[in-house]
């Protein structure tokens, strides 16, 4: 995939798969890679500021004796999936108009949160 | 690289990169956990994914704001290749301890088995003989009830025309007998050939461990 994804898109699409259930590490890599090609590596700071900005909180369980460190969404971390939501249909949409040329333009700029790390694709 | 290799090189880049022990051993746990389930036998392949140890700790210490210079990777991979060699010199010590004068070592044990001879070749004799004397004296036990089995079989055959049931008593004990000893004979013989190939083995593994082959055969054609 050629199209860089933004920490915001990384963000959310975290957010998004542990909403759906409080999950561990290695699935939400492994959930992650099945639709971006992101490496594994970059999920951790991720998951890191998300639990920084009390958008995910962690708890541990026990697993064939060690611990699995499951995240869950907060209740500020739901508010904020939401918003990522419909940014991201508002963005989709106008992306979309240009580029496959479905709805009329509006005039509106796409509001996308582009922070310093877009993170380069690995082939 | 396996998952150790590539556990020591993140937490040695956290830890000069000055994240605090808390943040290293967070980060180190979360990926501690990616490993362990991505599967040991996945270990090559979980790490190729991660990428490159030293950018993926540039780039947990970026997110954690501690702006450091990267240093010079080669400083890390000298260290690195250094730990490396180490560990693969470690198994070959054991080998310089035979290697440091293994012809002298031969010919003094030889030496002193010689010396040593007239008081363990009698004892080995005796304890080889007094063996193989419990062992054929099992056998000849194990013989002896069959042989039994055999005469009280013939009797009874013979009784049976004077005296029908003492004949069938004596031929049935006759057969029990003769199936009894089958029955020990059986394992008792495998145990025993299965024990005496052993010792054989331990002695002759004994020798040669101790000296050569050539010098093995000469002593245990000498005993």
């Amino acid at each position: 995939m050629s199209f860089p994804i933004s920490a915001g898109l990384l963000d959310s699409m975290v957010l998004a798969i542990v909403e759906r259930e409080d999950t561990y590490g290695y699935e939400i890599t492994q959930t992650m890679r099945k639709a971006v090609d992101v490496s594994e590596s970059t999920l951790y700071p991720v998951l890191k500021r998300l639990q920084k900005n009390q958008m995910l909180e962690t708890y541990d369980k026990e697993f064939m004796g060690r611990n699995r460190r499951y995240y869950h969404v907060t209740e500020k971390g739901q508010l904020q999936l939401r918003d990522y939501k419909q940014q991201w249909k508002e963005h989709k949409r106008m992306v979309d108009s240009i580029l496959l040329k479905e709805t009329e333009s509006k005039k509106e700029e796409p509001k996308i949160e582009e922070k310093e790390d877009v993170l380069p694709q690995e082939a | 690289m396996k998952r150790l290799e590539y556990m020591t090189i993140l937490r040695q880049k956290l830890v000069d990169g000055g994240l605090s022990n808390d943040e290293v051993n967070d980060a180190l746990e979360f990926y501690e956990e990616l490993f362990l389930d991505g599967g040991y036998e996945n270990e090559e392949k979980t790490a190729q994914n991660l990428g490159d140890p030293e950018k993926l700790a540039a780039h947990i210490l970026a997110e954690n704001g501690s702006i450091v210079p990267v240093k010079p990777a080669e400083d890390m991979e000298d260290a690195y290749d250094n730990t490396n060699a180490n560990a693969q010199q470690t198994p070959p010590p054991v080998n310089n301890g035979y290697d440091i004068a293994p012809d002298n070592r031969k010919k003094a044990i030889v030496i002193i088995l010689l010396v040593t001879a007239i008081v363990w070749v009698p004892t080995l004799f005796g304890l080889a003989a007094g063996a193989f004397g419990l062992m054929i004296g099992i056998l000849a036990a194990i013989f002896a009830i069959g042989a039994a089995g055999v005469g009280l079989l013939v009797s009874g055959v013979v009784s049976m025309f004077t005296a029908p049931p003492v004949g069938l008593l004596l031929f049935g004990t006759g057969m029990f007998l003769m199936g009894l000893s089958v029955l020990i004979m059986v394992p008792v013989v495998k145990g025993l050939t299965a024990l005496a190939k052993k010792l054989i083995n331990l002695i002759v593994k004994g020798f040669r461990k101790i000296m050569g082959t050539d010098n093995a055969k000469a002593v245990s054609s000498n005993g």
